[in-house]
């Protein structure tokens, strides 16, 4: 039973090793971009500007409220529309082509970054003001008490719902392969279609998906523990 | 022969909205002063301390250390770097000790003197240490703040402030959030300070402190100076009935 996932003509081994390298990719790439987006979210939010915060909370409220799939249709069609509208203003026969990897590293990211955002809120608001004033006291420029001492305690307080957020965005990596990108659970549907065994396949796919789950689980217990280090243990 | 100003304060006023805390203060310290502001709960003690280094910035008046002026406008100063110049040259200690959590005792002590004054490591290293068995942290020095009691906090605090190599410190109600029994370990290493000639700007509740280190009492009543003067005077005849009463409520 096994041989069908086989590497090479016979099985789909290598096909959903492919798979799952894609699915790595973008969620590795979109990790990046949701988390800028978070800390400018975050950052926008707690703005003295009434305008800022007025973006902040808009971006959040509104990319929080749509369905992932929706979210990623409007940016792999929409923003493929008004790159093309754009570009033919310039040049009437030039075309460009949005691949389903870029619109799925915008897409994901820009859901990370919005539920990163909330996350990133409350963990710098949880931190205790009066460390940045003894940064300030002993002459820290605002961004060395930004890096210095806000930065490294912060994670302490987003960790937990980071990691969260991070497990969503590897599983929603499965909505891309509705804009045709080969990623794990693509590859398995080619081969549930090809090979009429629906429940190997499906269940191959449980079983990777799960298991980026339980390392990342690992990493982030690791991470946790260093971003705790001199707290004391309730 | 009068010893240089290292800090002073002109006419200070400071409102928070239609809240006026402090209603125009005038203070000197030159080197080696050690004053201690007294004064009950809301009149303004702690709120002064923060003007002078611009954690709270004045809304009126001149601040200025070694005779360079903090320029500020609005209630802001103008120039950001010119504030942290002079914060590097006025070290400061909270009542909340306020140590940073996720560095130890003796990382606490080097953060400044490498990162903001840009010394060698090695040499900061030598000194933080030196500081930290100063005040009596020998064996502590590679602990968390949250293994250390509060006494032992606070005096890592002070190391903190002292390895920046400030011409003064301010010291917010430096004891006010000890156990009883932790205060004084925190008043002997200040009185030493205050020994070898440190200048010091003391906000306390502490009498004993303010009557027998400090070589001068500032009685702060309703955000203006009531009385001020060398402690044996103000301690032997209090000239107003405020200082008085508030002698008398202390004891």
């Amino acid at each position: 039973m096994l041989e069908v996932f086989s590497f090479g003509e016979a099985g789909w081994g290598d096909q959903l090793l492919q798979g799952l390298l894609v699915t790595i990719q973008l969620a590795l790439t979109a990790l990046p971009v949701g988390l800028v987006l978070g800390f400018a979210a975050a950052g926008a939010s707690l703005s003295p500007y009434r305008w800022l915060r007025a973006i902040g909370t808009g971006y959040t409220t509104i990319m929080r409220g749509l369905p992932e799939l929706l979210t990623l249709f409007v940016v792999y069609n929409g923003l493929g529309l008004l790159l093309n509208s754009i570009v033919s203003s310039w040049n009437p026969d030039a075309r460009v082509e949005l691949s389903s990897f870029v619109a799925g590293v915008i897409a994901l990211g820009l859901v990370f970054g919005a539920f990163a955002g909330e996350v990133l809120r409350g963990a710098f608001q949880s931190l205790n003001k009066g460390q940045m004033e003894a940064g300030k006291a002993v002459g820290m420029r605002p961004t060395q008490v930004f890096f210095r001492i806000m930065l490294p305690q912060v994670w302490r307080f987003a960790l937990p719902g980071l990691g969260n957020l991070w497990i969503n965005l590897l599983k929603d990596t499965a909505l891309v392969s509705v804009i045709a990108l080969d990623d794990l659970m693509r590859m398995t549907q080619v081969a549930v279609r090809s090979t009429k065994q629906p429940f190997t396949f499906f269940l191959a796919a449980c079983l990777i998906y799960w298991a980026l789950c339980v390392i990342s689980e690992i990493v982030l217990a690791r991470l946790e523990k260093r971003a705790n280090r001199g707290v004391r243990r309730a | 022969m009068a010893e240089a100003v290292v800090l002073k304060a002109e006419d200070i006023c400071k409102s928070f909205g239609s809240l006026e805390v402090l209603k125009g203060i005038t203070l000197e310290a030159r080197n080696h002063d050690v004053i201690s502001i007294l004064g009950s709960s809301g009149s303004g003690k702690s709120t002064f301390l923060r003007c002078l280094n611009m954690l709270d910035p004045p809304t009126s008046g001149k601040v200025s250390v070694h005779g360079e002026e903090i320029v500020v406008k609005n209630g802001h100063p103008t120039d950001m770097r010119q504030v942290e110049r002079a914060r590097q040259r006025l070290g400061m200690v909270f009542q909340q000790f306020n140590l940073w959590t996720h560095r130890t005792a003796i990382e606490n002590v080097m953060e400044g003197p490498i990162h903001v004054l840009k010394q060698p490591k090695a040499e900061v290293k030598e000194r933080a240490e030196a500081l930290l068995v100063r005040v009596g942290l020998a064996e502590r020095m590679n602990m968390y703040p949250s293994q250390l009691s509060g006494g032992q906090q606070q005096r890592v605090a002070i190391a903190r402030a002292l390895c920046m190599e400030p011409d003064a410190i301010l010291f917010d109600e430096p004891t006010s959030a000890l156990d009883p029994e932790l205060v004084g370990e925190v008043l002997r290493v200040m009185q030493s300070l205050a020994a070898e000639g440190r200048t010091m700007i003391v906000v306390t509740h502490e009498m004993s402190f303010a009557r027998d280190v400090s070589t001068e009492v500032v009685f702060m009543h309703k955000g203006k100076i009531a009385e001020q003067g060398p402690p044996k005077e103000m301690f032997g005849s209090p000239r107003t009935e405020v200082f008085q009463k508030f002698i008398a409520d202390v004891r």
